[in-house]
């Protein structure tokens, strides 16, 4: 099992590595999202290696788990910042309704995270960590959970944001659609994974349970490298500017035709007015 | 006892949840910006729909009751009919809205000024069109037993000022 472990880590840093590069090629600099996921993905690798670069430094009396709680809290802050800015950018396809779009977007941002915490208490009751004599463990046990809950938050602003999107007949640009349902797997799957891991594998540190976490961290693995490849393969510098449409999708074949209706609508709709000023 | 106490709201849920369901339904289905065509726009009018004001008035029952060889069964299978059309028209309501509110939101993102204002408004004016529609269903459902359904002309009124955001939109 460590040797899937090792191999999901090296397979996951080298996508994010492959992945920062192509988002920071991408010439675009008004949409500052591509910088605030390129920084994620690089925090995310940084977190991976960080406890061998300090280890160095502290020759071994540095215990991994305060830096893996001070990096946990630091990635909630990169998390939300990305979550934030795509939800911006993506509403920003709706320009004659900005102000609506960020009235609804600092609203659903706020409820999303105070609801997501609110279930942090019920989970941690759970997993026994109450009972731990080390209240390090315990610290890590909270950490866990409320990275589940970020991750819970987040899936929730983007999923309220995406619904929003589909309520109107817009395009959007290509590499937003696919940045934000590449992260709705990404935070779903890590949500249900590490409640998966709360629910079904806490207690007593058994062989069996330690099996099974280990299963779900390969699991949260395959997810990322899953996520990662979809990027790297359908992020590209087109996607930038081409449109897509998500939900109210019109048939390419009928493009065209819906243009011309859509200009006979309103040469429809002022005739109709006028007969009935008359 | 306490089976009963179970029960009860249970058979209640399923109950309000099989009324309820078909009714959402039909009133959160996403209409194509393609359904919108012209043709149908210019003929439009709220107007097409006052008959449903009159289709379940009491007059015509009470005239049917008044003819030589008035039965029973013909004043159930009327109202029957009736009531089907009713429905019919109903739907017919609901979908134009949903046609006249997408082309409405399409306008709303597409302008040049900010149009947040309008765009709350037609937030607003589709939750009170849908708990009119849904008040209108209840009340058609005792329309079986020979009550009028209210709030119709509320419904059709809600239409027209949905009619009336699209033409203010377009003309902005």
């Amino acid at each position: 099992m460590n040797w899937w472990i090792s191999a999901a880590q090296y397979a996951t840093e080298t996508l994010a590595l492959v992945l920062i590069v192509r988002l920071l090629s991408l010439r675009d600099k008004r949409e500052s999202v591509y910088v605030v996921f390129a920084l994620f993905l690089a925090f995310q690798l940084l977190s991976t290696s960080e406890y061998l670069v300090l280890s160095r430094w502290f020759l071994n009396k540095l215990d991994y788990r305060l830096v893996w709680i001070v990096s946990t809290v630091a990635g909630w802050l990169f998390s939300l910042s990305l979550v934030y800015s795509l939800a911006k950018a993506v509403l920003a396809s709706l320009p004659g309704v900005l102000k609506f779009s960020r009235i609804l977007l600092n609203s659903v941002f706020p409820i999303a995270i105070i609801g997501a915490l609110l279930t942090v208490r019920g989970e941690y009751s759970i997993t026994g960590a109450g009972h731990y004599s080390d209240p390090t463990d315990q610290f890590v046990v909270v950490g866990l959970v409320i990275d589940r809950a970020i991750s819970m938050a987040s899936l929730f602003v983007l999923v309220a944001i995406l619904a929003f999107i589909l309520w109107f007949p817009v395009k959007m640009p290509r590499n937003l659609a696919i940045i934000s349902v590449g992260l709705v797997v990404y935070f779903g799957s890590k949500t249900g994974l590490a409640l998966l891991r709360s629910y079904a594998v806490s207690g007593a540190i058994s062989r069996s349970s330690q099996h099974l976490r280990e299963l779900v961290s390969v699991g949260v693995s395959a997810v990322v490298i899953c996520c990662f490849l979809y990027w790297i393969i359908f992020i590209d510098p087109k996607g930038q500017t081409a449109q897509v449409r998500i939900g109210h999708s019109w048939r390419s074949s009928e493009q065209g035709k819906l243009i011309q209706q859509l200009e006979a609508l309103n040469l429809a709709l002022l005739r109709n007015s006028q007969r009935f000023e008359l | 006892m306490s089976f009963v106490f179970v029960l009860t709201p249970l058979v209640l849920f399923i109950a309000i949840l099989i009324f309820l369901l078909p009714v959402l339904a039909r009133l959160l289905r996403q209409c194509h910006l393609s359904d919108v065509t012209p043709e149908w726009l210019e003929s439009f009018s709220p107007l097409m729909y006052q008959p449903m004001e009159f289709l379940l008035a009491e007059e015509d029952f009470e005239f049917l009751v008044r003819q030589p060889g008035f039965e029973a069964s013909l004043h159930k299978k009327l109202r029957r009919e009736r009531i089907w059309i009713f429905r019919q028209y109903l739907n017919r309501l609901i979908a134009d809205f949903n046609r006249l509110h997408v082309y409405a939101r399409y306008l709303t993102t597409q302008s040049h000024m900010d149009q947040s204002n309008v765009l709350a408004q037609l937030v607003w004016l589709r939750m009170r069109f849908s708990f009119t529609v849904l008040r209108v269903e209840a009340s058609l459902l005792l329309a079986y037993f020979g009550y009028r359904p209210r709030l119709v002309s509320q419904a059709i009124a809600r239409l027209d000022e949905m009619n009336g955001y699209l033409h203010a939109l377009a003309a902005a």
